[in-house]
């Protein structure tokens, strides 16, 4: 009984130290996202003036009318936002110290960061070749086709299941889209 | 003519619409159009919106009572729709039902699904059964209120919405709900102002001079983050425990009677509101849920009134964005919007002289309301089911499907290739984002709301010559920017002394 209440408490303290350490990290990405958002609101104020201060020279017009204007506050109340969230996650204990290379490292060598990676290059891969011309190749792709190959390669990439189910799923798949959406509802597909 | 011979008059032309509908062309036509818009809704990037224009195209042909019977049908399913998937997968089919996915999934991933779903369709059949009755009777009245409304308060009540959204769904920091407004709101200014027709942040682009559109960012942010999370993941399968319906759903609603009247009320007025429509009044049925209740601590990990609010109060908007469509000829929702072209395709133009020149349409409507809601609790009935049973396929192999859904909803927008870049540029964005726990829902608010906001903002201080001080002159203006500045300032240490101050005395 000791035991097992001790086991429980040792649970509970590792449990505990994961959700400390999964706030840290939050708090360091925060502090990185406040730096990149101030920078890029600083950007915005600049833009917006530039831009207002043309169509004022243009168009005549008041500076309360200027497009400028409200892209301009937005800027101003993002800067505000980023410094308060920087603020906020400097007091939690947020840093920029994983950055380090080494600390870096690790999470670039992690099996969730590839998988990350490779769901948005297999998404990327299959929008651009439903564009009319694919890039580079300038050769058009059938939609079908397209779909076809991409559920396949992500099935199997992830091992949703067996082989010949895969085939079988994304071909049935393909047909169906397919025929609900170009033939049913008329909609025109790739 | 006297209030009580008008209400007799409006109640007798109802059921008269109500009997004539009554034919079983019209119930085979019904369900169709309802099957379709929950099918629409239910899939991510295929809205309401989306339903309607398609359907007033194809419905072309027919005439003006059964076209009007699709698109209806296709509207109300569509909003009822985005709840199924916002509730057994986390990612709304409908942004309007971005709401619901707060407490909704919650209650999946505990083996609450079925509970979750009955909720969320009898809670969609009792708004829009009581969005229709108030359409019915208060229309007049309603009219007059919207009339009201100049850019000031349109102003101000597109910030509320998009503050009240952003305190309300940062599960972190709500510094977090608001920066993601903020660039919800400076994504809707890219392309052409209205004012001045001048080019903003498009960057010599000229695929972006009309703008960011909604419905690919809607994918881009809630489908791709979606997508890649459960792909990366480690744990593939949901748990389905328990299928089937384990809450008296009667002592629910018993219990909390007023309420539905008050979310199904708020649903109504956000709906009349030209240009707000559902999504916002979904986000302030949710918040008033929230605040109201005992636990309101637990909302976001499964509460039923968590789905109940934002179900009973974008249904309920569907009568009210109708409202200002008919009186106005001023939609009140992005779909109203389709609508209002369907309904000039066919010849009848809304305005305050149509009750005039049809006097039977604001009961025809009504009555199809009426109907609609009926039928969305039939097929929801059959088609929620074979949703349920999605919770037991592998979400390695349901989950590129969606990835495919996403993107012909995306292309089905408007054959523009250019947007399949936008969606992944954006969804990039949107998985970091969602990463760092900032909700997609108060940007994808400031994304539809970005325009309207900066012209009603511009015209305001034209119109007073840039005198600020008229933007808060008039009571609902002053009302709403109350609201804004209670909002942020409840977010506060401020409120809190000010709380604690008066619980003292």
């Amino acid at each position: 009984m000791l035991f097992a209440t001790g086991l429980h408490d040792f649970d509970e303290g590792r449990r505990k130290m994961i959700i400390d350490q999964d706030k840290k990290n939050m708090r360091d990405t925060d502090v990185l996202f406040a730096l990149i958002l101030m920078v890029a609101s600083i950007a915005l104020i600049i833009y917006s003036l530039v831009i207002s201060f043309e169509a004022m020279r243009v168009t005549d017009c008041a500076f309360y009318i200027a497009p400028g204007l409200p892209t301009l506050l937005i800027g101003f109340f993002l800067l505000v936002s980023a410094m308060i969230l920087l603020v906020t996650a400097r007091r939690q204990g947020g840093d920029l110290r994983w950055l380090s290379p080494k600390k870096f490292l690790v999470k670039f060598k992690s099996k969730e960061f590839w998988n990350t990676v490779i769901v948005f290059g297999y998404l990327f891969l299959y929008m651009i070749v439903l564009w009319e011309r694919t890039p580079l190749l300038g050769i058009h792709i059938p939609f079908w086709l397209a779909t076809f190959i991409f559920l396949n390669l992500m099935m199997i990439t992830f091992k949703a299941t067996k082989f010949l189910n895969i085939i079988i799923i994304s071909g049935i798949t393909t047909f169906l889209v397919d025929f609900f959406f170009r033939t049913l509802a008329r909609i025109p597909l790739p | 003519m006297s209030l009580l011979q008008s209400f007799l008059q409006i109640s007798s032309d109802f059921l008269a619409s109500s009997v004539s509908f009554f034919t079983l062309g019209n119930l085979v036509m019904m369900f169709a159009a309802m099957m379709v818009g929950i099918t629409f809704g239910v899939l991510p990037g295929l809205s309401a919106t989306i339903g309607i224009a398609l359907f007033t195209g194809l419905t072309y042909g027919y005439s003006f009572d059964k076209a009007l019977i699709i698109l209806l049908g296709v509207y109300v399913g569509a909003i009822y729709g985005g709840s199924i998937t916002a509730i057994l997968i986390n990612i709304p089919g409908t942004g309007s039902a971005a709401a619901t996915c707060l407490d909704g999934y919650p209650l999946a991933m505990k083996g609450e699904s079925s509970n979750a779903n009955i909720l969320a369709r009898i809670s969609s059949f009792i708004g829009t059964i009581f969005g229709m009755l108030i359409f019915l009777f208060l229309t007049p009245l309603m009219t007059k209120l919207a009339l009201e409304f100049t850019s000031p308060e349109i102003f101000w009540l597109s910030i509320f919405g998009i503050l009240i959204c952003g305190s309300i769904s940062a599960p972190d920091l709500p510094i977090k709900g608001w920066i993601a407004g903020l660039i919800g709101l400076l994504m809707g200014m890219v392309g052409q102002e209205d004012i001045q027709g001048w080019e903003r942040l498009t960057f010599g682009v000229s695929n972006l001079i009309t703008g960011i559109p909604f419905v690919p960012m809607t994918i881009a942010f809630f489908g791709i983050p979606q997508i890649v999370k459960s792909m990366r993941s480690a744990q593939f399968k949901i748990e389905a425990k328990k299928d089937r319906v384990t809450i008296n759903i009667w002592s629910l609603i018993k219990k909390n009677f007023f309420n539905i009247l008050r979310w199904g009320t708020i649903g109504i007025g956000i709906g009349a509101v030209p240009g707000v429509g559902e999504n916002i009044a979904a986000w302030v049925a949710y918040d008033d849920a929230k605040r109201r209740h005992k636990r309101k601590e637990e909302f976001g990990t499964g509460v039923y009134e968590g789905v109940m609010a934002p179900e009973t109060a974008n249904n309920a908007a569907i009568g009210g964005a109708i409202i200002p469509l008919v009186s106005l000829g001023i939609p009140g929702s992005p779909p109203a919007a389709m609508l209002l072209g369907a309904l000039m395709l066919h010849g009848i133009r809304p305005g305050p002289l149509l009750s005039i020149e049809h006097p039977q349409i604001i009961p025809q409507f009504a009555a199809l309301l009426l109907w609609a809601s009926v039928f969305l609790f039939i097929c929801g009935l059959i088609i929620t089911k074979p949703m349920v049973s999605i919770l037991k396929v592998s979400q390695k192999i349901l989950i590129p499907i969606i990835a495919v859904l996403c993107v012909v909803g995306v292309y089905a927008y408007n054959n523009n290739p250019f947007h399949l870049l936008l969606v992944f540029i954006f969804g990039v964005l949107g998985y970091f984002l969602n990463k760092m726990e900032y909700s997609s829902a108060p940007l994808i608010l400031g994304l539809i709301l970005g325009n309207l906001a900066d012209s009603s903002f511009r015209r305001a201080l034209f119109l007073h010559h840039g005198a600020l001080w008229r933007l808060i002159n008039r009571p609902l203006s002053f009302i709403f920017f109350a609201a804004c500045v209670l909002t942020i300032l409840s977010q506060t240490k401020v409120m809190h002394h000010v709380k604690k101050m008066f619980v003292k005395k």
